[in-house]
């Protein structure tokens, strides 16, 4: 059923609620198995089905369908990347949330209430000016605030800091936030109106070669034959490649995210801490959603530390001194692909009919619908996308890194 | 006037008056009362609205559970929302305000929603709002964000002074009921450094609705305070990291009317623990069924708390709805106090009852009432005149703590409650958060063990050998922990049930 005012009328008339996916037992084979039914998993199998016409495609997720990072982060899109490689990547990604409702009939709620980074210094002054007309000339909107223009938009932010003054900022309007859970749902939705099978509680435990082809996984739920085989699987990547003989130039980390209760309108953009790393934006429903650095340990485990809450915390007060008297509802963690540059890999393998997707560090949700769309083309037609060109899996050993922070080899920096 | 203050009882210091305001509204308390106590002895029980049919709501808690009775305190840079009026102790010049709600409590226009309820269902929201699609941001989404959220932050700098500090113990003991002071005093007798925590105002948990076990209350914890244990009351600990590292806040001003700027308002602990023992009790089960959040509805454990604490009845006639003993017990204290009891509602088999009130068997079909309840009907039965509902659906053990760090609780069939998972090094559970049926009313403390040195512990000083006092509280089974490689001979092998 097309959803509409109309759809919500009569299920309230009926009483009558139609699941909004099939739930189909795993069959024999397919001709693509996607493992990862995240976000970037669930939208490759949906333009997989859409773009290129390619049906007969299974999703396969461990847990419940968007327990992974998709229904964990801090829900920011954004695209004022700086360089080549990222930028045109990130935009077209904006361009497909721009567009994402009428395209798979679900309301994700994208708002575009703009991002908003602050400045504390000179220096890094000069670095978001040297971004901003980076952005400007791959054509995506920037602009730069001065304190006055912030203070206009932001009036309870502690200009005068007495470590941190904030002397200004960039903004990309069209940056803003997505109900993240309703991207899980509507590509969920669409993919399997065109045939896909999701399939949830269904963890993949091996991969199986023959002659250096993937032939098969073992599943929770039995053998599945494939006749290509496509990663997805974030914090898991180094796991679930392994099973396929891969190390991949990626490290796990958790990082943490929180919520506050629920507020009356209090804040209606994104805006970002420049000194501090701390990033805060408020949800429809009302909570203070916000964040900050990874734990800067190796680990798999989806929890985090209080070392870091505290730092999360103080950064919080120190940009909206008014947060201290906000209590914090949930936190919680997930688990990060810290890729060596910080940029992402969309790729082929070693294995001719093994695709990867992974590296996405902490910025993997922004970019779910080019990542889907980028990584279905390379699995449909063997060529990657003119947008992910940069993000191969050998750049490493190439020297063709991206390295957006200039940060040097250093995941847990990223 | 439906709930009122009984004239006598109750931990209050009824000598000082202290006065505070509602929405506005000047009323009166007594230290030792919290907001929702005070609110309950003025006769104030509609407290709140629902967040998205803004249904009239009262409280139903005693304590930090509580999902409905949720403030806005003080004002300018101290305004504080989304506060839970029974975690609130009152103050001389307290302001509380009622939230989400135009243009009053009593008369809500948002009510209105309620009446769309079938077109409002969970997620409607993903399937439309859609079409003209430059409308969600320009026209539905600023409405949503304005129907959304409960109170109102404010956005002025917050005047008042925070500090973080350490603290490391041999143990720490969460929730300072009777499992938890058995625990704390077990351990600071045999020389253990030793923490207490609980977010409660007092130390005592369910022993300050059991008026009987005061006297012993307060031996117990000037016993621990000679034995240098650190007392934290009104700390809440929120979590539990790697290293058994436990995070808790405390609240050292909040019950204050002007907090002093010599010392903090809040305090932020990390509590590095040797070993630390899960305390907390266990949370009484609503019962479900229409209008169970009318105000006047409260659960059974609440109605005691606020009987024996603040001296608070709930209302003239009250009905109790009881899976379990645990509504006659309420039953009996209630008609001792001289309080009408309109109707004991059982839903499975009960004890014997030799109390005045009827008793039913049955189940609850609809309260009955909007801002106010007027009484219940019995599923295919009669219905029964109450101003008041006592509801006990079992209890559920208090495990949050326990599935922090990625363990998931265990449902047990005998008890038919989640219990925490089983076996995790640095955390023991005890008494009611472990699911551990009612001990006998004793407590003979085990002779403590011989002297040991502490490593970098605080207070190895005092050792009371050979104490053995007897005190009517439950208690925790003590001996050694049969680990291998356990070192802490003072440590308590908490009374684990067969899991089923």
């Amino acid at each position: 059923m097309r959803y509409s005012a109309l759809s919500v009328l009569v299920n309230g008339l009926t009483g009558k609620v139609a699941p909004a996916w099939r739930s189909p037992d795993p069959k024999p084979e397919y001709d693509v198995v996607i493992v990862g039914g995240g976000g970037h998993g669930l939208a490759t199998a949906y333009y997989l089905a859409r773009e290129f016409g390619i049906t007969n495609v299974a999703v396969l997720e461990k847990g419940y369908v968007g327990s992974g990072n998709i229904g964990r982060n801090t829900t920011i899109i954004r695209s004022n990347y700086l360089l080549p490689g990222n930028n045109p990547f990130y935009e077209l990604s904006m361009k497909l949330w721009e567009g994402l409702e009428q395209d798979f009939n679900f309301n994700a709620m994208v708002s575009q209430r703009g991002v908003v980074n602050l400045f504390h210094s000179d220096a890094q002054r000069d670095a978001y000016r040297r971004r901003g007309n980076a952005m400007r000339l791959h054509g995506v909107d920037a602009e730069m605030l001065d304190r006055e223009a912030v203070r206009k938009i932001l009036p309870f932010l502690d200009f005068d800091n007495a470590r941190f003054p904030i002397k200004g900022a960039i903004r990309q309007r069209r940056g803003g936030t997505v109900r993240h859970d309703a991207v899980a749902w509507g590509y969920a939705r669409g993919a399997s109106q065109r045939g896909v099978d999701i399939i949830p509680h269904c963890e993949v435990t091996a991969i199986r070669q023959q002659n250096g082809h993937v032939t098969e996984v073992e599943t929770s739920r039995g053998t599945i034959r494939c006749k290509r085989l496509a990663l997805a699987t974030a914090g898991h990547s180094g796991v679930t490649a392994a099973m396929a003989g891969i190390t991949l130039p990626i490290e796990t980390h958790a990082l943490q995210a929180y919520v506050s209760e629920g507020l009356k309108p209090f804040i209606d953009t994104v805006v970002t801490f420049g000194a501090g790393h701390f990033y805060l934006s408020q949800s429809d429903k009302g909570g203070l959603v916000f964040g900050g650095d990874i734990e800067g340990y190796n680990s798999y485990a989806q929890r985090g530390n209080l070392a870091n809450i505290e730092h999360v915390a103080e950064a919080g007060v120190a940009m909206i001194p008014a947060l201290s008297r906000v209590r914090v509802l949930r936190a919680w963690a997930g688990v990060m692909d810290m890729s060596m540059d910080g940029s992402p890999i969309i790729d082929k393998t070693h294995l001719p009919n093994l695709y990867l997707n992974a590296g996405w560090c902490y910025g993997g949700f922004k970019a779910t619908p080019a990542s889907g769309l980028c990584f279905a083309h390379l699995i449909a037609t063997d060529a990657p996308h003119k947008v992910a060109r940069a993000f191969r899996l050998d750049r490493f050993a190439r020297g063709h890194l991206i390295d957006e922070k200039g940060q040097g080899a250093q995941p847990n920096l990223h | 006037m439906t709930s009122h203050r009984l004239p006598t009882g109750g931990r209050l210091d009824r000598s000082r008056s202290l006065e505070f305001s509602f929405d506005g509204k000047p009323l009166a308390g007594h230290p030792g009362d919290t907001l929702a106590s005070a609110l309950l002895a003025n006769g104030q029980r509609l407290m709140a609205r629902s967040f998205k049919y803004h249904r009239p709501r009262g409280v139903v808690t005693a304590g930090s559970a509580e999902p409905n009775a949720l403030m806005t305190l003080g004002q300018g840079g101290r305004t504080e929302p989304n506060t839970r009026a029974p975690m609130v102790e009152i103050y001389q010049g307290l302001e509380a305000h009622s939230q989400n709600r135009w243009p009053s409590l009593t008369h809500d226009i948002g009510a209105l929603n309620g009446l769309l309820s079938r077109f409002l269902g969970a997620g409607f929201y993903y399937k439309t709002f859609m079409w003209p699609a430059s409308f969600w941001e320009k026209v539905y989404e600023p409405i949503i964000r304005r129907a959304a959220g409960l109170g109102r932050a404010t956005t002025l700098q917050d005047p008042d002074r925070y500090e973080k500090t350490w603290a490391h113990c041999d143990l720490l003991v969460i929730g300072a009921g009777a499992a938890g002071l058995a625990a704390a005093l077990t351990a600071a007798r045999a020389g253990a450094s030793v923490v207490l925590a609980d977010e409660g105002m007092e130390l005592g948990g369910g022993l300050l609705s059991a008026p009987a076990t005061w006297p012993q209350l307060a031996e117990i914890l000037s016993e621990l305070s000679a034995l240098g244990v650190r007392l934290l009351p009104r700390t809440t600990v929120f979590g539990w990291y790697d290293g058994n590292v436990f995070g808790a806040v405390e609240r050292v001003q909040k019950h204050l009317a002007t907090p002093s700027p010599d010392a903090p308002v809040e305090r932020l602990w990390r509590i590095c623990a040797r070993q630390a023992v899960l305390a907390t009790g266990a949370e009484e089960r609503p019962l479900v069924f229409a209008g169970n959040d009318i105000p006047g509805v409260m659960t059974a454990s609440a109605t005691a708390s606020y009987l024996h604490r603040q001296a608070v009845a709930p209302g003239q006639r009250t009905a109790i709805l009881t899976q379990g003993v645990a509504g006659f017990t309420l039953a009996a204290q209630m008609e001792a106090l001289g309080l009408e009891i309109a109707a004991l509602v059982s839903l499975g088999d009960g004890p014997t009852w030799q109390g005045k009130a009827p008793v039913i068997r049955g189940i609850p079909g609809r309260a009955i009432g909007g801002k106010s309840l007027k009484g219940l009907q019995i599923e295919g039965g009669s219905r029964i005149e109450a101003d008041a509902i006592a509801m006990s659906g079992g209890f559920s053990p208090v495990i949050h703590l326990a599935c922090h760090r990625g363990a998931r609780p265990v449902w047990s069939d005998a008890r038919q409650a989640f219990l925490a998972p089983v076996e995790q090094e640095g955390l023991l559970i005890a008494g009611a958060a472990a699911a551990c049926p009612a001990t006998p009313p004793a407590l003979a403390m085990a002779p403590p063990a011989p002297p040991r040195r502490w490593r970098g512990s605080a207070c190895a000083r005092n050792r009371p050998s050979a104490l053995r006092r007897k005190m009517p509280l439950p208690r925790p089974r003590l001996g050694r922990l049969a680990r291998p490689g356990a070192r802490s001979s003072w440590i308590i092998k908490m009374m684990s049930t067969p899991r089923t």
